[in-house]
C-alpha cells in the first residue's frame, strides 16, 4: 500500500503536481467550512429533511438559469428562497407538521426542474447531471471567488445570529421571553442553509452537499458537547473527509464528489461504533 | 455565555480568514505546472474517439501520441471526467474537442484546463455550423420563444462529423494546431492532404450508395436529432425525432409521439433510425403500429473496429449503408 510505504507520494504529491488538485482541494474545503458551520445547527435542531429538500429545491432555479442563459448560482439562490418563502406560507396555512410541507415541496421542486429541462428546446445543457454530482474536476478561479464569498456569508450569518440560535434551539420559550423571535431566527437559519448549499453544489454536487451538511456536524456532536467546539470539530472532520475523499478518488479513479460524500458517512458510522453508549444531544 | 460568544467570534475570524486565504491561493496557482511527457513526444488528447481517429489520420507518419479521453461506447454528452482524466487533460500538449456543447459533462473541466494553459482545439469552431434540424418546430414558433433562443448556448447541432466534407473543413486548422503542439510539420501536412482526399472519395462513395433512394423517400425520422449534417449534405430532410429535445433528460411525451406518428404516416417515412439505442423502446412501439415502417439501428458515435485513422470512414460507410437500406428496403 502506497498510503504507508510512500506517504509523501500518496498524500502530498498529487497536490504538488497538479494545480487542478489544489483548486479542487480549495473548493472542497470551502464547501466543508460553509456546510459544517451551518450544518451544526441543522443537526442540533433536527432540520435534516429541510436541508435535503433545499439541496434539491435549487434545481428548478438552475434549470431556469440555463433557459435564460444566466449563471446557475443566481437561479439556485432564487429557487432556494422561493422554497423557503413557500414553506413559511404553508406553515401558516396548514395544520400539518412542517415535514409534510417540506415533503410536498421537495417533490414539487424536483419535478418542476425536470419539466423545465425537458421542455427547453435545442440544448444539451439540459443535462442536470453535473449539478447532481458536481464538477470538481473543472474548478475555475471565478468558481473559487464565488464560493469563498458564499462561505464567508454563511459563517458571518451564523455568528450574527449565534445567541438567538443558541437560545431558541434549546429553549424556545426562554428565547421568546428574552426578546428573540424564534420564527425570524428559524427563517434566517434556513436562508443560511440555502447559502451554504448554493455555495457548494457546483463543486461537490447537489446530491452530495447534503452529506456535507449533516454527516460532519453529526459526527462532531457525537464526540464533543459544546456548540462552538462542535462547529470547529465539524469543520475539521469535513475538511479531513474532503482531503481523504479527493485523494482516494485520485488514486483509485473513483467519482470525486461521491467519494468525498462516502467518506463523511463512513466516518460518521465509525464514530457511532467507537462511542460506547448512546447519549443525548449536547446542551450548551 | 459572553465568554463563549467571544470565543466564537475568534473562531469566525479564523474561519473567514482561512476562506479568504484558500480562495486566494487557489486563484494564484493558475500557472501551468504540468508534467512534460517523458519521452518528449507530444500528446494529442481528443475527447471523443471520432476526433481521436481523425487526429490519428493526421498523425499517419507518427511523431505524436494520440489518445482518447471518453471511453468508446460512453455517451459523450453525459460523460463526467474523473480526477485522473483531468490529470490527462492537463498533461496534453493539445486537447481536441468537438465543441458546440457536445461534451457537456466535460465543459467545466475543458474550461479549467484551458485556463491552466493547455491549448484547446474545438472542431466546431472550424466548420460551417447549422442549427438543429427539428428545434424550430411550428409549436415553438407559435409560442414566440424562437427569438429568445437565437445564438444562445446549445443552439447548434454538434454532430458535425456525420458529414465527411465538414470534417474536411477542419483538417488544415487541426493540422496547424497539431504542428504548433509539436507534431512534425511536413509529415502532418502530407497526412492532412491524403486524408482530405480520402474524405472527398468517401463523400462520393456515400453519394453513390444513396443513389437508389428516390427523392420522395428522402425523409428521415431519428431517435435523437443527430443526422442534421448528414441529411443536409445528402439531400435529405429530418422531419422529426422521437426524443423531443436533444437533452438526455427529455422523455417523449404521449402528445409528441402522436405527432411523430402522424408525420410518419403523412410523409410515408420508411424507417425510424435509432442511434446508439436512444429511445429504442418508443421507436419500436411506434414502428410496430405503422405498416411499412421499420426500425433501423445506426451508430453515430461508436466506430467499427479497424486500424487507427480508418475507422471514421468505416463508420460513415456503415451509416450510409444502413440509411440506404432503411429508405429503399
Amino acid at each position: 500500500m502506497e498510503v504507508i510505504t510512500d506517504p509523501a507520494g500518496w498524500w502530498i504529491a498529487p497536490f504538488v503536481e497538479h494545480s487542478f488538485m489544489r483548486d479542487a482541494l480549495v473548493a472542497a474545503l470551502l464547501a466543508a467550512i460553509a456546510t459544517a458551520v451551518v450544518g451544526t445547527w441543522v443537526v442540533l435542531r433536527g432540520l435534516s429533511f429541510l436541508g435535503d429538500a433545499l439541496a434539491h429545491g435549487v434545481l428548478p432555479g438552475v434549470a431556469i438559469a440555463f433557459v435564460l442563459d444566466v449563471h446557475p448560482t443566481w437561479g439556485a439562490m432564487l429557487a432556494a428562497l422561493a422554497m423557503v418563502g413557500t414553506l413559511n406560507v404553508l406553515r401558516a396555512r396548514t395544520p400539518f407538521s412542517e415535514d409534510i410541507s417540506i415533503g410536498v415541496l421537495f417533490v414539487g421542486f424536483l419535478a418542476l426542474a425536470v419539466v423545465i429541462m425537458s421542455s427547453s428546446s435545442g440544448s444539451y445543457s439540459g443535462d442536470l447531471n453535473r449539478f447532481l454530482f458536481g464538477s470538481i474536476t473543472g474548478v475555475t478561479d471565478a468558481d473559487l471567488v464565488r464560493q469563498a464569498a458564499a462561505a464567508g456569508a454563511a459563517v458571518l450569518g451564523v455568528v450574527a445570529m449565534y445567541r438567538g440560535l443558541l437560545v431558541s434551539t434549546f429553549d424556545e420559550d426562554h428565547a421568546r421571553l428574552s426578546g428573540f423571535r424564534p420564527r425570524a431566527i428559524h427563517g434566517g437559519l434556513v436562508s443560511l442553509i440555502a447559502i451554504a448549499i448554493v455555495a457548494s453544489f457546483e463543486t461537490v454536487g447537489n446530491l452530495l452537499v447534503f452529506s456535507f451538511l449533516v454527516a460532519p456536524p453529526a459526527t462532531a456532536a457525537l464526540l464533543v458537547r459544546r456548540v462552538p467546539v462542535i462547529t470547529l470539530v465539524a469543520v475539521g472532520i469535513g475538511s479531513a473527509c474532503s482531503i481523504l475523499g479527493l485523494l482516494i478518488s485520485y488514486h483509485f479513479d473513483t467519482a470525486a464528489g461521491a467519494t468525498m460524500a462516502l467518506v463523511t458517512v463512513v466516518v460518521f458510522l465509525i464514530a457511532v461504533l467507537a462511542r460506547p453508549t448512546a447519549g443525548s444531544l449536547p446542551r450548551r | 455565555m459572553t465568554a463563549e460568544i467571544a470565543r466564537l467570534r475568534w473562531t469566525v475570524v479564523v474561519l473567514v480568514g482561512m476562506s479568504g486565504m484558500l480562495a486566494a491561493c487557489g486563484a494564484q496557482d493558475a500557472e501551468p505546472s504540468r508534467p512534460v511527457s517523458g519521452d518528449g513526444v507530444p500528446l494529442i488528447l481528443s475527447t471523443t474517439s471520432i476526433w481521436g481517429d481523425v487526429t490519428a489520420a493526421l498523425a499517419c507518419e507518427g511523431g505524436v501520441r494520440v489518445e482518447v479521453l471518453v471511453p468508446e461506447g460512453a455517451d459523450p454528452h453525459a460523460y463526467e471526467p474523473s480526477l485522473s482524466d483531468r490529470a490527462r487533460m492537463d498533461g496534453a500538449d493539445l486537447l481536441v474537442i468537438n465543441g458546440l456543447d457536445l461534451e457537456e459533462g466535460l465543459a467545466d473541466s475543458v474550461e479549467a484546463t484551458a485556463e491552466g494553459g493547455v491549448e484547446v482545439f474545438a472542431a466546431g469552431d472550424h466548420v460551417a455550423v447549422r442549427g438543429y434540424a427539428t428545434t424550430e418546430s411550428h409549436e415553438e414558433a407559435e409560442e414566440g420563444h424562437s427569438d429568445e433562443h437565437e445564438h444562445g448556448h446549445g443552439d447548434f447541432d454538434p454532430h458535425i462529423w456525420l458529414d465527411p466534407l465538414s470534417v474536411g473543413q477542419v483538417l488544415d486548422d487541426l493540422a496547424d494546431a497539431m504542428v504548433a503542439a509539436g507534431a512534425p510539420a511536413e509529415a502532418t501536412a502530407r497526412c492532412a492532404d491524403a486524408f482530405g482526399e480520402t474524405l472527398d472519395a468517401l463523400h462520393l462513395e456515400i453519394v453513390d450508395r444513396l443513389q437508389p433512394v428516390p427523392a420522395t423517400n428522402r425523409v428521415l425520422v431519428t431517435s435523437h436529432d443527430a443526422l442534421g449534417y448528414f441529411a443536409a449534405r445528402y439531400d435529405m430532410e429530418v422531419v422529426g425525432t422521437v426524443l423531443p429535445t436533444p437533452s438526455g433528460l427529455a422523455e417523449p411525451s404521449a402528445g409528441h409521439l402522436g405527432e411523430i406518428r402522424a408525420l410518419v404516416e403523412q410523409r410515408r417515412v420508411r424507417a425510424i433510425f435509432v442511434d446508439s439505442g436512444r429511445a429504442a423502446d418508443s421507436s419500436a412501439a411506434l414502428a410496430a403500429e405503422l405498416e411499412g415502417t421499420s426500425v433501423v439501428e445506426i451508430s453515430v458515435e461508436v466506430m467499427p473496429e479497424g486500424a487507427p485513422g480508418q475507422r471514421y470512414a468505416a463508420l460513415m460507410r456503415e451509416l450510409a449503408r444502413a440509411v440506404a437500406l432503411g429508405l429503399t428496403g
